[in-house]
This record gives C-alpha cells, structure tokens and sequence, in this order.
C-alpha cells in the first residue's frame, strides 16, 4: 500500500512539475507579480521551490523512485487495470431488442382503445345532486 | 357505454402469446383489464411509461413518435410491453413460447 502511495505521489510530482515549466515559460516572456519572488534567494518557501523537480526529489528522497523502471510501468497499469474494471459496459445491458411484432401489436392496440375510449358518455338519467330534505 | 373498450381488450387477449391486457388512464387508473394481468399494475405502468418519455425530451420536440417509447420488460419467460398515447397507457402481458422472428 505504502508503495502504491509512493507511486502515487511521483505521478502528481510529475504533473506539477510539468505545471511549473510552463510557468517558468510564461513568466520568461512576460514578467509578473510572481518572477521576483521565484528568483529571490532569500525566500526558502518550500511551495515556491517546487518550480524543479531536483529540489522535490531532494525534500523527499524516499518518497519517490528515481528512475522509472519496467516494473514501475507494470505497477501502474496494474493500478489502471483496477480502477477501470469497475466501470460497467453498456454492452452488459443491451441484452435482447424490442420485437417488431410487440410494437406493432402495442401500436393497433392503442390506438384501437383511444377510439373506445373517446365513444365513452355519460348520460345523465337523474339528478347529480340531490338535494337534502331538510326538516 | 364501455363496450368497444371491452372488445378491444378481449380482442388483444386472443392474440397468440398474449397473456393479458390493461389499459390505464392519465392517472394510473385502470380502465380496463382481460387475462391474467393484475388491475392493480395500472399505475406502475402509467408511472414507468411516464418516466421513460422524459430520458430523451429533446427527441420527442424533433420526432412526435419519440414521446411514446415502447418499453419491454423481460422477466423469465414472460415479457410486459407498454406504451402510452396521450391520454392512455397500455400494458400488455406476453408469454415466451416460441422464438418470434425480429427484424
């Protein structure tokens, strides 16, 4: 578990440094409120050193593998393999059609019973309300 | 008064692997039944009817037919089919005795 942890945590460090990068790019170009204080010396903010990946792998140095090796590779697509085999296909649920005979059949049937039903009416013989013969 | 709505029912009963027939109205009411279908599944079918028009309310603006969807349930070898029209909903029972051919 520790170890997928680990594997983990090198994936997102790679991301973020990625993130970082193009940062720095952007920041090269076009100067912003951040570029002095990524330059600045005195600042030893762990948040804002994260800019190169040496300097991660310095501040955890047993967290992270160096390099990734053909069975790191096998761990992670054993990972991948897990997550995945959860999600269902909807070729599980499409197991049988409709029959055509069954539409058909429904569709005449309706149809039929729209007009019995429209031919119901109520003839009133008597009187609805009755009045009460109060004393 | 309900004369034609009892023939029509007796009429689909008939039908080879027919079962049973029910007709419900807007409410869930049941306005009439043949066969061996309970009176009682009226509502349930109106409600099932009426939930499955709402999963595609965009095809229903484009194709009329799409605000009636016939639905099939398959239990065992039975299978229920129902549709609703407007005012009606029909639910018909079927039994599974020979492989009717698809297309």
């Amino acid at each position: 578990m520790e170890y997928v942890h680990s594997v983990w945590n090198y994936i997102a460090s790679v991301c973020s440094c990625l993130h970082c990068a193009e940062d720095v790019g952007a920041q090269n170009i076009e100067p912003n409120e951040r570029t002095h204080l990524l330059v600045d010396p005195v600042n030893h903010s762990p948040a804002l050193r994260r800019s190169n990946s040496d300097g991660l792998s310095n501040d955890y140095p047993t967290h992270f593998p160096k390099k990734m090796t053909k069975r790191h590779y096998l761990d992670l697509y054993r990972i991948q393999q897990c997550l995945l085999k959860d999600v269902p296909s909807h070729q599980f649920y499409i197991t049988k059609p409709i029959y055509a005979k069954d539409t058909l059949q429904m569709k005449l049937f309706i149809e039929k019973a729209l007009i019995g039903v429209n031919q119901i009416q109520i003839d009133h013989k008597e009187a609805v309300v009755v009045p009460f013969q109060i004393p | 008064m309900e004369t034609q709505l009892e023939k029509v029912l007796s009429d689909i009963v008939t039908q080879p692997d027919t079962v049973g027939a029910l007709l419900a109205n807007r409410q869930g009411l049941c306005l009439g039944a043949k066969g061996d279908i309970n009176p009682n599944v009226s509502g349930i079918g109106m409600a099932i009817s009426d939930q499955v028009a709402g999963l595609e309310p965009r095809n229903a603006v484009a194709q009329p037919e799409a605000r009636h969807p016939t639905i099939c349930l398959y239990s065992g070898n039975r299978r229920c089919v129902i549709q609703r029209n407007g005012e009606i909903t029909g639910v018909i029972y079927k039994q599974h005795t020979s492989v009717p051919t698809s297309d």
